[in-house]
């Protein structure tokens, strides 16, 4: 220690003596660890050595096609999904124009019977000729 | 404990060791010691310090060629151990969360080594309590003064080698080592 640390660090014997002995103590402890033999590190089991890299690629593997294949997957159940809801909505459609269709066909007879009822009705025996002729005056009027 | 000839064999490129410069092995084993205590005293983790000394010549003899000579190989090297240190530190502050296995010893143990066998039991109980209390104190120092003052009072190191070491001003330092003083004088003093 030089004159100037010396005048800067002024200590009291009291704070110098444990100073001196946590010096010596620090000194001894670090003489005894470092003369004491070190124990290696235990190397992972053989087994798990041998068949570490293995395990790592074949994880490696099943992760990447998964990767591909779920997605895949998916979307071809999608697909088929699509194809099944257009089935669907083409057989409705189908039922909805065949019932369109009745439909159409039954107000065809409606009509076609209404107008042969009509057709009848104004075919009136000559005898009745009078009668009609003022109903239709009347109708007119 | 392995010598620094097993160091560099150990190295990954033989042909490298071959070329090391004799007078670093010299200066490795002659600073190995104060390497480890210095690492010791502030880890207070035997298998760090001897891991982080491991490191601090291998980080050293890479680093060879760069070494000028503007402070001594000690101080260098040291310089090279206190920032592997903070490090250490920083590395142990981030893995808060992992299980890490260290072998920190407390103060009480650390307290047990005394040197002088021949003095009387009740000259060892105090001594012992008064390194007990020194470890507390050190303890409750930031890592900067704890650094500062391990290396001026464990290391006897002179002021101008620790700012040297710890890149620090001259100024810095004794102001470092100040406060660290004001701390081991209440904590030394609320015991004797």
């Amino acid at each position: 220690m030089t004159h100037d640390n010396h005048k800067f660090e002024q200590e009291d014997p009291q704070v110098e003596a444990a100073l001196r002995q946590f010096r010596q103590s620090v000194h001894a402890w670090s003489e005894q660890e470092f003369s004491r033999p070190r124990a290696v590190a235990p190397r992972p089991s053989t087994w798990l050595a041998r068949w570490h890299k293995p395990l790592v690629a074949a994880l490696g593997c099943v992760v990447v096609v998964a990767g591909v294949s779920v997605p895949v997957g998916v979307h071809h159940q999608h697909a088929v999904a699509a194809q099944q809801q257009a089935q669907i909505l083409e057989q409705q459609r189908k039922a909805d124009e065949a019932a369109r269709q009745l439909a159409l066909s039954k107000v065809d007879d409606d009509q076609l019977l209404a107008d042969v009822d009509e057709d009848i009705a104004q075919a009136t025996p000559e005898a009745l000729e009078p009668m009609a002729s003022l109903m239709r005056e009347t109708k007119t009027k | 404990m392995a010598t620094t000839t097993a160091i560099l064999e150990s190295m990954e490129r033989p042909e490298q060791a071959q070329a090391v410069p004799t007078d670093f092995n010299q200066v490795a084993a002659k600073c190995r010691p104060q390497i480890f205590r210095f690492l010791l005293s502030s880890l207070r983790d035997p298998d760090a310090a001897e891991t982080l000394t491991q490191d601090c010549l291998l980080k050293g003899f890479r680093n060879w060629a760069s070494f000028r000579g503007d402070s001594s190989e000690l101080t260098w090297l040291l310089r090279i151990a206190i920032n592997l240190q903070r490090d250490h530190w920083r590395n142990r502050r981030l893995q808060f969360w992992k299980r890490t296995q260290t072998n920190t010893i407390d103060s009480d143990e650390a307290s047990q080594w005394l040197p002088s066998l021949e003095s009387s039991p009740e000259q060892q109980v105090l001594a012992r309590e008064q390194v007990k209390a020194m470890w507390k104190v050190v303890e409750g120092l930031s890592e900067r003064q704890r650094t500062v003052f391990m290396l001026r009072h464990v290391e006897e190191m002179e002021l101008q080698e620790i700012a040297q070491a710890t890149g620090l001003s001259e100024g810095t330092v004794k102001a470092h080592l100040s406060r660290a003083m004001v701390r081991v004088r209440a904590g030394i003093g609320s015991r004797v």
